[in-house]
């Protein structure tokens, strides 16, 4: 039956087909392009340029013109239909790329909706040619099926061929004839979203809302959304569109066939502008998964966010507070051991109950919209302000500044003594303190993923995090034998406990340093304000033990107001990176904007996301991005250096972290030149020599 | 007149209410259509059965290669032999593509050697639309208890050509064996490729 419309058809078109190759031979000489005709419509394999040059991209098209009404499919093809495709046999040396889908328009058909294009269209490809590539001529052979359809649908297939001529050297030559339609197509291809759009998706009900903050939309009037695969919506209903400002709200209908909640949902958002204008956007919008990640995602989040939490102990950062612990507990060798391990587990409770209390903040400020991640307490100058003068004190108190007079309690004698089960507790609270700026490995991916999930799964992997980080002291007070392995308690204790007050100091120091880069000089100066108001408070408590209550209070209140007086200053960063001429790396201000640029131009880019407060990052710095061989090689690929400095707070670069499933500091991602090859993101501890390897990498698939 | 106003009510308001309302998971919606026999025949008749529904376009390119092959009808025999109650329903409007009054049902049914359990004229596109068909092959199956199992295509294969219809992975088949094992269907919903229903 088929078989007898087709001859019946093809046999009438074909005198038609004669003429109209009879006509193009006429018009454009031997040259011409040969359409081939077939069923409703006749195709073509057209060519951007008519001479190539090796190593030069050029642009190869399917192009179909159609009878009236009838129409093929874009990708997505909608409720029905398929998208045509094409199977190459090329030359050694040529490559083509995937169609890349110029903009379809909505063609209704009864309840149903499809998606495609009518009249005419060119589906454009990309085209290298290999600079190795010998020879005058080539010759391409392109087997293309479709689905052209009006009411009813008709599949074809033709085989297609083109000669291109070949010169070696110069200057491509573009087809007059076809080089204006390769610019409209590929006009008409949907451009990749602005970096600095915000998207997010959920399911409510029987609808997809897709939540669009797009600055560059601000004054759109019409928006519209066309998913690019099948089965996600009901195409042929209308969305609901709700538009307030820069913020889009697209409510789609969620199709029959969508049994689970998509990860993402990939499509084109076209916006059209009072004016006329119509703009149309290639994007994907993610969706939040909140309780749905799978439970071996959360078995393996809650098995790195232990392992990262016991690492935790060896970074840079909780140094001090290990080292204050490894002290108790050699002075505990003498104490029965149900005393030791109630110690160990009331640390244990300390570090459990801060995580919580992180857990618990990040969670309700991300609730309430804020960009915020790992570590982002110390993003606030008032916490690293208040962490220093707390170390500070402590540090005069290890140092036998002053003896604990009876009404001197709160926070400053559990804090100091080490014998309470409080001590122990707040010894936990501390250690989480100052661990926060840290990120060790396994850790950054396990928080990343927490902050994606439900509550309860974010509350368990912080639970995970804060019992690694307990681990080694819970195994030490249960295994008394590990404890015979510490020195006996003695006099010298005195003297290493004082010497631990200057790592404290050291602490102190670094977070001087951070505050400074917050605030500029201010920020140290109110800190030696600080210091001045403790000392002094310390000094009338211990001479005069009466006045203790009033001092602790005064001093309290004295800091609380210098506190609150400091305010973040914004640094401006060097414009220009690279290697500057004394050999010292010069980085440049993250922005989105500027990345995409480079990645136009074909540049390689390495970016480098840090914060001042972030002792692992300043380490990588040092020892592995500072490294000569490093630096030397930055130069020499010519790479773009870019740093987001994450010191304070910053939605943009919280939502580029998000974007690679991080949610904390440090992170390295380097960007090969080649836009359509991926990035490579890097571990959160690095060394000169891995960052070498993942350079030459990207040296040899140049 | 009167009965013509009162069922073009009713297909209004299915159609309005209940379209797109096949979920895999609920119940699946209750229909009555007239078979090529003249009969009338309700998805309720069938409880306690397995249940396939197949959209069907007799000039459609991909339900030919279905037909063409053989594939079709040699699965309705299959899964009728062992209980499954095939029906075909056909929501081509009247003067479109693939429409058929009774007489031409019968007579494809013949040339194409085809033997479900019933032909159903739907040219309203009642069912359709209630089901939410989109193309023509467009599969459902309902389990035994009235439940909606599977939405989707016939196979992975987007054909046209019957030759290339035995090298498929037949979702109807995977799911039909699953279900009557008593496992679940791995595979519940697929894209359902081919012709557009022609309402």
């Amino acid at each position: 039956m088929i078989e007898e419309v087709f001859v019946t058809i093809f046999g009438m078109r074909f005198v038609k087909t004669l003429s109209f190759s009879l006509l193009f031979t006429l018009l454009f000489g031997f040259d011409a392009a040969l359409a081939v005709r077939a069923q409703h419509l006749d195709v073509d394999l057209v060519m951007s340029h008519q001479t190539l040059v090796p190593g030069e991209r050029a642009h190869v098209g399917l192009h179909f013109k159609l009878d009236p009404h009838w129409h093929v499919y874009w990708i997505n093809p909608g409720d029905s239909g398929d998208p045509p495709q094409v199977e190459w046999q090329l030359p050694a040396g040529v490559k083509v790329g995937e169609i890349e889908w110029p903009l379809p328009q909505k063609i209704p058909v009864g309840p149903l909706m499809n998606y495609g294009y009518e009249n005419e269209v060119l589906l454009p490809m990309p085209f290298e040619i290999s600079p190795e590539f010998q020879g005058q001529s080539l010759k391409l052979v392109a087997e293309a099926r479709w689905l052209v359809c009006k009411e009813e649908c008709v599949p074809g297939k033709a085989r297609l061929e083109k000669i291109v001529q070949v010169r070696p050297s110069g200057s491509p030559e573009p087809d007059p004839k076809w080089q204006a339609h390769f610019l409209a197509a590929r006009d008409s291809v949907p451009k990749l979203r602005p970096d600095d759009w915000r998207l997010s998706g959920k399911t409510k009900g029987e609808s997809l809302v897709l939540t669009i903050q797009a600055p560059s939309l601000r004054g759109v009037s019409k928006v519209d959304f066309l998913p690019s695969v099948p089965d996600h919506i009901e195409h042929a209903k209308e969305p609901l569109v709700k538009i307030d400002g820069d913020r889009i709200e697209i409510e789609l209908s969620k199709s029959d066939r969508l049994l689970n909640d998509p990860e993402a949902l990939p499509g084109v958002l076209i916006a059209s502008f009072e004016s006329g204008r119509v703009e149309a956007y290639e994007t994907s919008i993610p969706f939040q998964v909140a309780g749905t990640g799978g439970g071996l995602a959360i078995l393996i989040a809650l098995a790195s966010a232990f392992l990262g939490g016991v690492i935790l102990n060896l970074m840079p950062c909780v140094f001090p507070v290990l080292s204050m612990k490894v002290m108790s507990i050699m002075s505990m060798s003498g104490m029965e051991r149900a005393k030791v391990i109630k110690h160990g587990w009331a640390y244990a409770f300390g570090i459990l109950v801060s995580f919580w209390i992180l857990a618990a903040a990040l969670l309700i400020l991300r609730l309430t919209g804020s960009q915020i991640g790992w570590g982002f307490q110390l993003q606030s100058p008032q916490f690293v302000f208040a962490l220093a003068c707390l170390l500070f004190f402590f540090g005069l108190n290890l140092l036998g500044f002053f003896e604990i007079s009876g009404s001197f309690t709160g926070i400053g004698s559990s804090l100091s003594s080490q014998e309470g089960y409080r001590g122990s507790f707040f010894t936990g609270v501390l250690a989480t303190l100052v661990a926060t700026p840290c990120t060790a490995p396994f850790m950054g991916s396990a928080v990343g993923f927490a902050l994606t999930q439900a509550p309860v799964v974010a509350v368990l992997i912080f639970t995970s995090l804060a019992l690694g980080l307990a681990s080694p002291y819970i195994v030490l007070s249960y295994v008394p034998s590990l404890g015979s392995y510490l020195p006996r308690p003695g006099r010298w204790m005195e003297s290493f406990k004082q010497f631990m007050a200057f790592l404290i100091f050291a602490t102190v120091l670094w977070l001087m340093w951070i505050l400074g880069q917050q605030t500029l000089a201010a920020g140290p100066v109110y800190l030696f304000a600080a210091f001045l108001v403790i000392s002094f408070a310390v000094w009338l408590s211990v001479r005069w033990p009466k006045l203790a209550k009033v001092s602790a209070i005064g001093g309290v209140v004295f800091l609380f107001l210098i506190g609150l007086s400091l305010k973040t200053v914004e640094v401006e960063n060097v414009a220009v990176s690279g290697v500057s001429s004394s050999g010292k790396l010069q980085w440049e201000k993250f922005s989105p904007e500027k990345l995409a640029q480079y990645r136009e131009d074909g540049k390689a880019v390495f970016l480098n996301f840090t914060a001042a407060w972030c002792i692992t990052c300043k380490v990588n710095e040092m020892v592995a991005l500072n490294d000569p061989d490093v630096r030397a090689k930055f130069n020499d690929l010519d790479i773009v250096l870019m740093k987001a400095d994450w010191t304070n707070h910053d939605p943009i670069i919280t939502e580029t972290l998000s974007k690679f499933g991080r949610s904390g500091v440090p992170f390295y991602v380097l960007y090969p030149k080649d836009k359509s090859k991926p990035a490579v993101e890097f571990p959160e501890v690095i060394t000169a020599g891995l960052v070498l390897k993942h350079l030459s990498q990207m040296e040899e698939s140049q | 007149m009167r009965k013509h106003i009162l069922g073009f009510a009713l297909a209004m308001s299915l159609s309005m209410n209940a379209a797109w309302a096949a979920k895999v998971g609920s119940p699946a919606p209750d229909f009555t259509g007239t078979s090529t026999k003249g009969e009338k025949i309700s998805l309720a008749d069938y409880k306690g059965k397995f249940v396939v529904l197949e959209w069907h376009n007799k000039d459609c390119p991909y339900v030919r290669a279905h037909y063409d092959s053989g594939n079709m009808q040699k699965l309705q025999k299959e899964f009728m032999e062992k209980g499954v109650a095939w029906l075909v329903i056909n929501s081509s409007a009247k003067g479109k593509q693939g429409f058929v009054d009774a007489k031409g049902a019968e007579e494809q049914m013949k040339k194409d050697g085809s033997t479900p359990t019933a032909y159903i004229l739907d040219e309203n596109g009642t069912i359709g639309k209630l089901y939410g068909a989109q193309t023509t092959p467009h599969m459902f199956i309902i389990d035994p208890k009235g439940t909606l199992i599977y939405n989707g295509a016939i196979d992975d294969k987007v054909t046209t050509e019957k030759d290339e219809v035995a090298k498929s992975n037949n979702y109807v088949v995977a799911a039909l064996n699953e279900a009557m094992a008593g496992k679940a269907v791995s595979k519940p919903t697929s894209r359902p490729y081919g012709c557009t229903v022609k309402y």
